[in-house]
């Protein structure tokens, strides 16, 4: 997939490269306002990350612009402000989702996906890794033909582990990747533990050994 | 007491002193005036008597005004007073008496001579009670006078003093205060009105900064973690414990930036800037936290019983809503034991929460206050109470925490 990131904190923006490459993305970048208008007017993007803060203007301009010329790109707005007055607005303008920072650089790859799940390429509800196959709009999970039943967050687990395959992911991210700002609640992640185990299980009970816990406190959904 | 009020009693009380004063004084004053005058016309009675004897004229005596005897032997002159009964007013007067004794053309004579008082005392009298009269008369037209003169030239300082209590430092607007033509109510107005701009001044700096700071943290806390994670990523090569003090380290950023949020949260509550208001379904509300949360308190195994009477709407911005209802919810499944019980009632017009637990909490009186953590090992912020509070003082909710029969309570009066 072809992105275009519109950042003007280089450290972040190339951060956020770094990430997104291992997946085998292209990544443009745009480090001002003037750059960003001009490469979303000028090249197609299958997702663009935009920065509403940016020096010399507002992304949610550049945002304004592509809704007018009918431009395809899915689009995450990565911003400073956590003001819901701010998120609203950016996804009245038609952004597709709204990102605050700091955030994770997993949670940003499982929000990218999402979208791109979501509209752009129609049909493509369904996720395979080998045996396994997801439905993202009936929510049903398929093992080598056979149903498993997960519960709600076993379900955005699975999901959430496929998007980020072969990569360490702490028991934090996780936590709050499923349960948001409502993660700080479990005392300790035994629960989190207690839940991967579960669905570690279930898919294992099917023949499918894909989640390594690897080295300190992490995970990893990886099939090598 | 107020200001005119203490003017005109200090002003009464020193027009009183003065009155007697100066009474008692005119009183002596005129009296020594009197008795001198007296004095003089009785030596001027004895002079013209003297002459007729020295002219060997017959001179009668007329009691009590005037006698005159022929004695044997001179004593020394006297003046003084005594009372005589006068038969025509059937009563003790008194009287000055002037004896003189002298010799004239060879006889010893002994002249008395007498003036009655009581005209003295009565002219006396009547200067004093004019004078006093007058006196009164002048002080009350000047106090009244004062008092209605204080009225006016205070007007403008008692209209600035309401004002003043009126002002508020979260205004734009600057004080407009009444202007007056006295040098020093202008000045007071001018270092009031300088004091209260550079407070206000101030006080939207330090907002602005407080604001800005939160947002500007926010960046370097989002390089920080990214760059953290692309570590941990490529992490084959990395030793264990370097990967354990990572994760460390993004624990420790998250809860950096979880406070700059809730900081941020605060500050924009205290910067009034929730004005989007619709009625919210508490019921809805925390029907979708219970189901949300199901798996955490299904884990640590509690009951939550949530009753409800009816559908409760309430006025308010749907975020901070989100954000009361979970932080009062979430609190009671973080602090309830395993196997505890939690209990929710809604009223039309309450929210309450309870749950049990053996512990009194030890600071309850500074349970909303920012940063009180009843554990200081506890990993939590010390905030989403504080939060509470902020959000039911902006809506005008009354927020109480009571603990009785080992039951932590919190209810919400809207």
């Amino acid at each position: 997939m072809k992105i275009l990131i519109v950042e003007d904190e280089i450290e972040l923006q190339q951060s956020i490269v770094t990430y997104l490459q291992k997946d085998g993305h292209i990544c443009e970048t745009a480090s001002n306002f003037s750059e960003g208008s001009y490469k979303s007017d000028l090249y197609a993007y299958d997702i663009i990350l935009l920065d509403i803060n940016l020096l010399d203007g507002s992304g949610l301009d550049i945002l304004k612009t592509l809704k007018e010329e009918h431009k395809h790109s899915g689009i995450i707005i990565i911003s400073a402000n956590s003001s819901l007055e701010d998120k609203l607005k950016g996804l009245d303008l038609g952004a597709d989702d709204y990102l605050t920072k700091p955030f994770h650089l997993a949670e940003l790859n499982s929000r990218i996906r999402a979208v791109l799940r979501r509209g752009h390429y129609e049909g493509n509800d369904i996720i395979n890794f080998n045996e396994i196959s997801i439905n993202t709009t009936s929510r049903t999970v398929v093992v080598n033909e056979v149903d498993i039943v997960l519960t709600r967050k076993e379900f955005d687990l699975l999901l959430f582990f496929i998007t980020n395959k072969n990569r360490v992911l702490s028991k934090e991210i996780i936590a709050e990747h499923l349960w948001g700002d409502h993660s700080d609640l479990l005392d300790n992640f035994d629960f989190i533990y207690v839940h991967i185990n579960n669905l570690r299980k279930k898919l294992t009970n099917k023949g499918a050994k894909y989640i390594q816990t690897t080295y300190g406190s992490g995970y990893k959904f990886t099939d090598t | 007491m107020s200001l005119s009020k203490k003017i005109s009693q200090k002003q009464l009380l020193f027009g009183l002193a003065i009155v007697l004063g100066s009474l008692t004084i005119l009183y002596f004053l005129t009296r020594a005036y009197i008795v001198a005058e007296a004095k003089e016309s009785l030596y001027h009675t004895n002079f013209r008597i003297e002459q007729q004897l020295v002219q060997q004229k017959e001179v009668t005596s007329l009691f009590p005004l005037f006698e005159i005897h022929q004695v044997e032997h001179l004593h020394p002159d006297t003046l003084k007073d005594t009372i005589i009964f006068d038969v025509l007013q059937n009563e003790n007067e008194l009287f000055k008496e002037l004896n003189v004794y002298k010799t004239i053309n060879t006889k010893n004579y002994h002249i008395i001579t007498r003036t009655l008082m009581v005209e003295y005392d009565d002219t006396l009298l009547t200067i004093l009670i004019t004078f006093g009269v007058i006196i009164i008369l002048v002080y009350l037209t000047q106090f009244i006078y004062n008092k209605n003169l204080n009225r006016t030239i205070w007007t403008p300082f008692f209209k600035n003093i309401e004002i003043l209590k009126a002002f508020s430092i979260r205004s734009e607007q600057a004080i407009q205060l009444e202007a007056s033509d006295i040098s020093e109510f202008s000045e007071l107005n001018i270092e009031i009105e300088a004091l209260t701009s550079k407070l206000s001044t101030d006080y939207h700096n330090l907002k602005q900064f407080t604001e800005n700071l939160s947002h500007e943290v926010q960046t370097p806390l989002a390089i920080i973690q990214a760059k953290i994670e692309n570590l941990i990523d490529g992490s084959k090569d990395l030793e264990q414990d370097h990967l354990k003090t990572l994760y460390d380290i993004q624990d420790n950023t998250k809860r950096l930036s979880k406070l700059n949020k809730s900081l941020i949260l605060l500050t924009r509550i205290d910067n009034q800037q929730f004005h989007d208001v619709e009625a919210i379904s508490v019921n809805t509300i925390i029907e979708e936290l219970l189901e949300n949360l199901k798996d955490i308190w299904n884990h640590k195994k509690l009951e939550i019983n949530f009753s409800s009477r009816s559908e409760t709407r309430i006025l308010m911005d749907r975020s901070l809503a989100d954000i009361l209802f979970s932080n009062l919810i979430g609190n009671a499944i973080k602090y309830t034991n395993a196997n505890g019980n939690i209990t929710i009632a809604i009223t039309s017009d309450s929210f309450k929460i309870s749950n049990n637990g053996d512990n009194k909490i030890a600071g309850s009186d500074q349970l909303f206050h920012r940063f009180y953590k009843e554990n200081k090992q506890s990993k939590s912020l010390g905030l989403g109470l504080a939060i509470v509070k902020k959000i039911c003082d902006y809506y005008n909710f009354e927020l109480t925490y009571t603990y009785s029969n080992n039951i932590h309570e919190f209810e919400i009066q809207f």
